[in-house]
């Protein structure tokens, strides 16, 4: 089980269309995940194999690895291209 | 559905808006206007904006403008407007919108069907079209009714 954390500036909005679009994501590639979503103030020190938010808060992240950003949240292929790369990549496939 | 809470009032089209703030306020009046939240809920989205930047671009040129959930919002909530014009996040990187929603929140979590039809039309590639191209009303709320 693969755990993923969501990220936008509140937690209510972003975050959960990403939930939403992730989900889908993950299950067309056949990855079992658990996914939560969460506001940039809380989310620091919470425990995840993979963040996921959008281009605008690559500032936040500068340091950490495991954090993939998209474009289009509710474009679904772009975040299977994406997750799919990052799952091959650290063999979670 | 999105046909609830996009209901025909709270959709405006060919609005002709400045810059992002005025589009912020024009979208946010809608929801006051229409006794959906409070007036100081309209600043809290712009300070959103201010301080994390327009991350809420959920796809390109389409601002989902949102405040702090809670007592600001009387119950979840939506408008749309679009613009005649695009308008700039000059202050930002310049990202361009031709559209934005105002989404009001009480919690978390309680607007999840909500959200997840939202996520649903924004894939609706004629809808998109539409909205991004200041097409007409009827055309638009067309759309909102299927979903």
């Amino acid at each position: 089980m693969i755990k993923i954390i969501t990220v936008c500036g509140l937690g209510v909005g972003s975050s959960l269309i990403m939930k939403m679009t992730v989900d889908s994501a993950c299950s067309q590639l056949g990855v079992k995940c658990n996914i939560e979503h969460w506001d940039m103030g809380t989310v620091k020190g919470k425990p995840c194999d993979l963040i996921v938010t959008t281009e605008e808060f690559k500032k936040n992240f500068q340091d950490q690895e495991n954090v993939v950003y998209l474009k289009n949240m509710v474009d679904t292929k772009e975040a299977k291209e994406k997750l799919e790369e990052y799952f091959k990549k650290h063999d979670l496939l | 559905m999105i046909k609830d809470y996009l209901t025909s009032e709270l959709v405006q089209c060919d609005m002709d808006v400045k810059d992002w703030k005025e589009a912020v306020r024009t979208a946010g009046q809608l929801l006051v206007d229409n006794q959906k939240v409070k007036p100081e809920f309209i600043d809290s989205m712009i300070q959103v904006v201010e301080k994390f930047g327009p991350y809420m671009i959920l796809v390109p040129k389409v601002c989902f403008f949102h405040g702090e959930p809670g007592e600001m919002v009387k119950e979840p909530c939506l408008s749309l407007i679009v613009f005649r014009n695009p308008v700039y996040f000059s202050e930002f990187e310049n990202q361009q919108i031709n559209c934005c929603f105002a989404f009001g929140a009480v919690d978390k979590e309680s607007h999840m069907d909500m959200i997840m039809n939202v996520a649903k039309i924004l894939q609706n590639e004629q809808f998109i079209q539409a909205i991004t191209g200041n097409e007409p009303k009827e055309k638009i709320m067309a759309i909102i009714n299927e979903y």
